[in-house]
């Protein structure tokens, strides 16, 4: 599969009640860790007032309400990309920690730490010498 | 897709599905017309008949590691996206995003003072405003009545 295809794909579901929006399926990197998951979400022109995430029924939904960036007085010479919302959905296991989910914001990409609840943390047993 | 989508998660992975995307949320139409989606950053630029914007998504760059070499009629913009860091017994489950060095140059649509140009990235979108040189601009002549 062709991963760098996903990016600002247009969702086959429809937008929100906005007029004239695109919405798009993000880029993410998902990293497992010894404690978690970490997700890294492309969501260039939303800052955090913008995002909602959302976990019910094991089905994490993610979405970024962008910034609108009009370019009052001026005409497009070129494009490569148009300004959209962006929506994506992650079935997730119950070994998260749903209560413990964190979320932040920085230069466009929103970082998600998902943490394993504890009894699902891998567990060192030490073997004694007898 | 989504049967090969798992079959590649569980061969990273070496485990049960944890997390998976869904298939509404992986499928869908390729856009047309928008052949270099795929370049990093990726660009727009509006104009009037004085002044450039060039808008840039860079998801993930620090500002402060964006150059910017403008010329008369050019702009290029380079940097570098973070490494990813992973740390022993770590794996990614997807990777996506793009990493590394980037570098992209463009034509301006007309010559523009390059004492005049401002630059701001806010939310990983970059936006440049440049001014259209005077000596570009173009001129009205009023023709007299002989």
């Amino acid at each position: 599969m062709n991963t760098a295809a996903l990016h600002k794909n247009e969702s086959t579901k429809p937008a929100p009640a906005t007029v004239n929006q695109y919405t798009f399926t993000p880029r993410v990197d998902i990293r497992e860790t010894e404690n978690g998951y970490n997700l890294e979400v492309e969501m260039p022109g939303v800052d955090k007032d913008g995002i909602d995430v959302n976990l019910e029924d094991g089905v994490l939904t993610i979405l970024g309400r962008v910034q609108p960036d009009n370019q009052d007085g001026f005409e497009k010479a070129y494009a490569e990309y148009e300004v959209g919302n962006y929506e994506r959905q992650f079935q997730i296991s119950e070994i998260i920690d749903e209560e413990q989910i964190e979320a932040s914001v920085k230069n466009g990409i929103l970082t998600l730490e998902l943490p394993k609840h504890a009894a699902a943390k891998p567990k060192r047993i030490e073997v004694k010498v007898g | 897709m989504y049967s090969l989508e798992r079959h590649l998660f569980n061969q990273l992975s070496g485990l049960n599905s944890l997390i998976n995307g869904l298939p509404g949320g992986t499928t869908f139409a390729a856009p047309e017309g928008r052949s270099r989606r795929d370049e990093f950053p990726r660009l727009n630029i509006w104009k009037n008949d004085n002044a450039v914007v060039l808008t840039a998504e860079v998801p993930g760059v620090d500002p402060a590691d964006i150059d910017l070499n403008i010329t008369s009629d050019k702009i290029g913009i380079s940097g570098e996206l973070p490494s990813r860091n992973r740390a022993e017994g770590e794996a990614y489950q997807r990777l996506e995003r793009s990493s590394g060095k980037f570098q992209r140059q463009v034509d301006l649509p007309f010559r523009i003072d390059t004492e005049k140009v401002s630059a701001e990235c806010r939310n990983g979108v970059l936006k440049v405003r440049l001014q259209r040189a005077e000596a570009d601009k173009p001129r009205k002549i009023a023709v007299k009545a002989a």
